[in-house]
C-alpha cells in the first residue's frame, strides 16, 4: 500500500520535473528574440494608451458652424453658450446657405445651427422660434451626441427664459457619474487586447513546432501528451495575465478611472480568461494542419467574439438571435464581470453566473486539445 | 566592410521568370485553400457578422418605474413608458426594490416618479428622478435620450389635456405665461437620414474586414518561405527579389479584389447601403487601400521572417488602429488633437474617410482624390520598402 502511494508519489515528482523543463523551454523559446520579447509589451502599452485617448464618444472641441441669419440678441444668447464649455469649437463663418453645407459635407464640421430669419421675432411674439440643427451623420453616433449636446444647451437656455416644461428631470449616472466613454471603452480592454496577442502566442506555439517537425521530437521524450499541453499552456497564459494587468495599470494609473474592486478578484477572472482563451487556441492549433489553418480559424473565431462582446458597442444593441448565439462567447462575460469587479465592487457571488461560459470552455478545450495531441500523431 | 562577392551588374526582370513565380504562388494557395478562404469570404463573413452585431440602436431597455403615488398623471407616463418599443418596464413600489433590480443588472435605469409629483407638476416644478447605469457611458446617453423623449411626449399630451378639461392645470402650462416664446430644435441628421447604424458602420466595415485580410495574407506569404526554408531553395534560383515581390504581391491582390466586391455586393445587398459616390472613385480607392495593406505585411514578412511576429505586427499594426483610431467608430474631430494627428498618419484614416463619403455623401470629389493621391504614395512606399526587405542572402 505505502510502496504504491510512494511509487505515485515518485511518479508525481517526475512529472512536475518534466513539467518544470518543459515550462522554462517554452518561455525561453519565446522570449529569447528581443524582437519578440518587446512585442509583447511595448505594442500593449502603446496601444492602450493610444486607443485609451483616441476610443471616445465624448466631445472634445468639436467642430461646429452657426449661420446666423436672425442676427439677433436672442440667437447670440444661444450662440454663447455653445461657446461657454469647450464641447464645441467654431469652425469657420458660413455667409451662406451653399458654405453652411459645403462646411458640412466636406467633415469641416460636425454640428451646424441655423437661426432662421423671425428667429428673435418669433420668441419676442410668445411663439416657438426655431433653430435647424443638420449633423454630420456619416458618424451617426457622434452626430447624436452632438444634437444632444446641444438640446441640453437649448433646454438650459429655455430654462433660463421660465420657458422649460413643468417636468424637470433630475438625472445621474451610477459609476460613472459624468458619463465618460473612456470608462468602458478601457475596462473592456484589459480582456479584449490581451486577448489577440494571447491566441495568436497559443495558437502558433504547437503549429509551428509541428511545421519544423519539432513536435514529433517532443512525442518521443518522456512526456505524456497531457504533460505536453500543460507546459504548452502554462506560458501563454502566465504573459495573458501579465498583459491584462498592464493594461490594467494603464486604466488605473494613466488614466486614472477609479477601481472600486478586489485586485485579487480581478486577477481570478483575467486568469480563468486567459486559461479558456488559452485552451481554445491550442485545441485548434492541435486540430489544424498548418499554421495558416489554425491562425484563420483562430481569427474566424475570436475577431467576432471580440468586436461582439459589448466592448465598443452595446451589447444589448445586438438584435436578440445574435445575444443568443453569442451566449458562449468567452469576451462577452469576461469583459462584463471585469467592468463588475472594477466598477461595481462585484464579489465572487455577483459574477458566478456570467462565469459559467468561461469554465465550460477551459473545460471542454483543455481536455480536448489534450486528446487531439495524443490522436493527432497516430 | 565584408566583401561581398557581386551580383549581376544590372538586376533583370525577367517576364517568363515571373509568371512562372506566380503560377507557383497560384499553385500554394489552392493547395492551402486557408489563404483564398482569408481573402474572399471571411471579409463577407466579418461583414455580416459585424455588420448585424455592431449596432447602437437599443431596444427594449430594461428599466425600473417607481410609481410612489396613484394619479391620473403618473398612470398616465407609466403607460406612455409601457406602451413605447424601447423600453421594458418592470414597475416596483420603493427605491429600494428598484436599487436591487440596478444592483443585478437586470435594469439598466430607474425612473423616479416621486410622491406628490401631480401635485408638483400642477405647480409647475415637478422633479423627475432618473438613475442610468452609467458604465457604459454611451448607452447610458442613448437611454437618457430615449427617456426625455418620452417625457417630452408626456407632457405634451398632458398639456393638450389640461386645455381641454382642465383636470390637472392650475399654473397651466408655463410657456404661455412668460413673456418670451420657448426655443425649440428641429434637427436633421444628413447623409444618413434614418439614422440607422448599419450606413454608419458598414462602409468603414468594408475597410477594416480588408485591412484584416489584406495585411494578414501578406505578413505570412514571405516569413512562411524562410520558416519552411523553402526561401534558401529560392536563393539560388535567377529569380530576382522584384520578381519574387512582385509575384506574391499580385497574387494576393487578385484575391483581396475578389474580396472587395464580395465585400461591397454585402453591404449593398444586404445593408441596403447606397452608393451616392462615383463607383470607379470607390474601386480605385478600395484597390489601392488594398494594395498598401498587402505591401504593410509584405514588408513586416520579409523584415521579420517569423510568421508569428510579422502575423502579431500586421494585426497590431494595422487592423487594431484601422478599427480604433481611424475615425471609423470614433470621429477624429472630437479626439484629443495629438490623436487626431495619429490617426492621421494611418492609411486606413483616408481610405475610411473616402469610403463613407462615396457610399454615403457623394461628395465632395477632391477630397476623395486626395486621399486617393496619399494612399498611392503610401503603397509606392510599403512597396519600396518591402522590396528592399526581401534580400536573396542567409545571414
Amino acid at each position: 500500500m505505502f510502496a504504491k502511494i510512494a511509487a505515485l508519489l515518485h511518479a508525481l515528482r517526475l512529472s512536475l520535473v518534466r513539467l518544470r523543463a518543459l515550462a522554462r523551454k517554452e518561455l525561453v523559446t519565446l522570449l529569447r528574440d528581443p524582437a519578440m520579447r518587446r512585442i509583447l509589451v511595448v505594442p500593449i502599452i502603446a496601444q492602450s494608451v493610444l486607443f485609451g485617448y483616441g476610443a471616445t464618444f465624448n466631445l472634445e472641441e468639436a467642430p461646429y458652424v452657426i449661420l446666423d441669419a436672425s442676427r439677433s440678441p436672442a440667437s447670440e444668447a444661444v450662440i454663447r453658450r455653445m461657446e461657454s464649455n469647450r464641447i464645441f469649437r467654431r469652425a469657420a463663418d458660413p455667409r451662406s446657405h451653399t458654405d453652411f453645407i459645403a462646411a458640412l459635407s466636406d467633415g469641416r464640421a460636425l454640428i451646424g445651427l441655423w437661426f432662421p430669419e423671425d428667429f428673435a421675432d418669433r420668441m419676442a411674439r410668445g411663439e416657438t422660434a426655431e433653430i435647424f440643427v443638420a449633423t454630420d451623420a456619416r458618424n451617426t453616433t457622434t452626430a447624436n451626441v452632438a444634437t444632444g449636446y446641444v438640446s441640453q444647451i437649448i433646454e438650459d437656455v429655455n430654462r433660463g427664459n421660465g420657458t422649460a416644461g413643468v417636468i424637470e428631470i433630475r438625472e445621474r449616472y451610477r459609476f460613472n457619474e459624468n458619463g465618460i466613454t473612456r470608462y468602458n471603452i478601457m475596462t473592456g480592454l484589459i480582456l479584449g487586447l490581451a486577448m489577440i496577442q494571447v491566441m495568436l502566442l497559443a495558437g502558433l506555439a504547437v503549429s509551428r513546432e509541428r511545421e519544423e517537425g519539432s513536435f514529433d521530437m517532443m512525442l518521443m521524450t518522456p512526456l505524456s501528451p497531457v504533460e505536453i499541453f500543460i507546459g504548452k499552456a502554462v506560458a501563454p497564459i502566465v504573459i495573458g495575465i501579465a498583459q491584462s494587468l498592464m493594461i490594467f495599470s494603464v486604466c488605473r494609473w494613466w488614466f486614472e478611472i477609479p477601481f472600486a474592486g478586489s485586485i485579487w478578484l480581478l486577477i481570478f477572472v483575467v486568469t480563468l480568461f486567459s486559461t479558456s482563451i488559452v485552451g481554445l487556441a491550442l485545441a485548434i492549433s492541435a486540430w489544424a494542419r498548418t499554421l495558416l489553418e489554425s491562425v484563420v480559424i483562430s481569427f474566424v473565431l475570436l475577431l467576432p467574439s471580440f468586436v461582439l462582446s459589448g466592448l465598443m458597442t452595446p451589447a444589448a444593441a445586438m438584435p436578440e438571435w445574435m445575444q443568443t448565439v453569442t451566449i458562449m462567447n468567452p469576451v462577452r462575460y469576461g469583459i462584463l464581470t471585469i467592468r463588475m469587479i472594477y466598477f461595481e465592487n462585484a464579489g465572487l457571488a455577483d459574477i458566478l453566473p456570467y462565469l459559467w461560459p468561461l469554465a465550460v470552455i477551459a473545460l471542454v478545450t483543455i481536455p480536448g486539445a489534450a486528446w487531439l495531441f495524443r490522436h493527432k500523431v497516430t | 566592410m565584408t566583401a561581398r562577392r557581386p551580383g549581376p551588374l544590372l538586376p533583370v526582370f525577367s517576364l517568363g521568370r515571373f509568371l512562372a513565380l506566380l503560377g507557383k504562388e497560384y499553385a500554394q494557395m489552392r493547395r492551402d485553400p486557408a489563404s483564398i478562404f482569408v481573402g474572399t469570404l471571411l471579409p463577407v463573413i466579418l461583414i455580416l457578422l459585424f455588420g448585424w452585431g455592431l449596432s447602437m440602436d437599443l431596444t427594449r431597455v430594461p428599466v425600473a418605474l417607481i410609481t410612489a403615488e396613484e394619479s391620473p398623471l403618473v398612470t398616465a407616463a407609466a403607460a406612455e413608458f409601457e406602451g413605447s418599443r424601447y423600453f421594458a418596464v418592470s414597475r416596483v413600489n420603493s427605491r429600494a426594490e428598484a436599487e436591487h433590480l440596478l444592483a443585478s443588472r437586470r435594469v439598466d435605469a430607474i425612473v423616479d416618479f416621486p410622491a406628490g409629483f401631480s401635485r408638483d407638476a400642477a405647480a409647475g416644478n415637478a422633479v423627475l428622478g432618473l438613475t442610468i447605469h452609467g458604465v457604459d457611458a454611451s448607452a447610458a446617453s442613448i437611454i437618457r435620450t430615449y427617456i426625455k423623449a418620452t417625457v417630452g411626449l408626456m407632457q405634451e399630451k398632458v398639456t393638450l389635456r389640461e386645455e381641454s378639461t382642465q383636470v390637472v392645470g392650475v399654473n397651466a402650462s408655463a410657456a404661455s405665461t412668460a413673456s418670451v416664446g420657448a426655443v425649440s430644435l428641429v434637427s436633421r441628421s444628413w447623409f444618413n437620414e434614418a439614422n440607422t447604424s448599419a450606413w454608419y458602420l458598414v462602409p468603414g466595415l468594408t475597410v477594416v474586414v480588408l485591412t484584416l485580410s489584406a495585411s494578414f495574407l501578406g505578413s505570412v506569404v514571405i516569413a512562411r518561405e524562410w520558416e519552411r526554408g523553402t526561401m534558401e531553395t529560392l536563393c539560388i534560383t535567377p529569380a530576382a527579389p522584384a520578381e519574387i515581390l512582385l509575384s506574391k504581391f499580385l497574387s494576393i491582390l487578385s484575391v483581396a479584389a475578389v474580396g472587395a466586391v464580395l465585400s461591397w455586393l454585402t453591404a449593398v445587398a444586404v445593408f441596403g447601403t447606397p452608393v451616392r459616390g462615383n463607383l470607379g472613385l470607390l474601386a480605385a480607392t478600395i484597390l489601392v487601400y488594398a494594395a498598401w495593406a498587402i505591401a504593410f505585411g509584405l514588408f513586416l514578412s520579409a523584415h521579420f521572417r517569423i510568421q508569428f511576429l510579422a502575423i502579431q505586427l500586421a494585426v497590431i499594426g494595422s487592423y487594431l488602429p484601422s478599427l480604433i483610431l481611424s475615425g471609423y467608430l470614433f470621429d477624429l474631430r472630437s479626439v484629443p488633437d495629438f490623436i487626431a494627428v495619429t490617426g492621421r498618419l494611418l492609411p486606413a484614416t483616408y481610405a475610411i474617410e473616402s469610403v463613407k463619403i462615396l457610399y454615403l455623401s457623394g461628395g465632395p470629389e477632391r477630397l476623395v482624390l486626395s486621399n486617393l493621391a496619399i494612399l498611392g504614395a503610401w503603397c509606392v512606399g510599403f512597396l519600396a520598402l518591402a522590396l528592399m526587405a526581401t534580400k536573396k542572402r542567409l545571414d
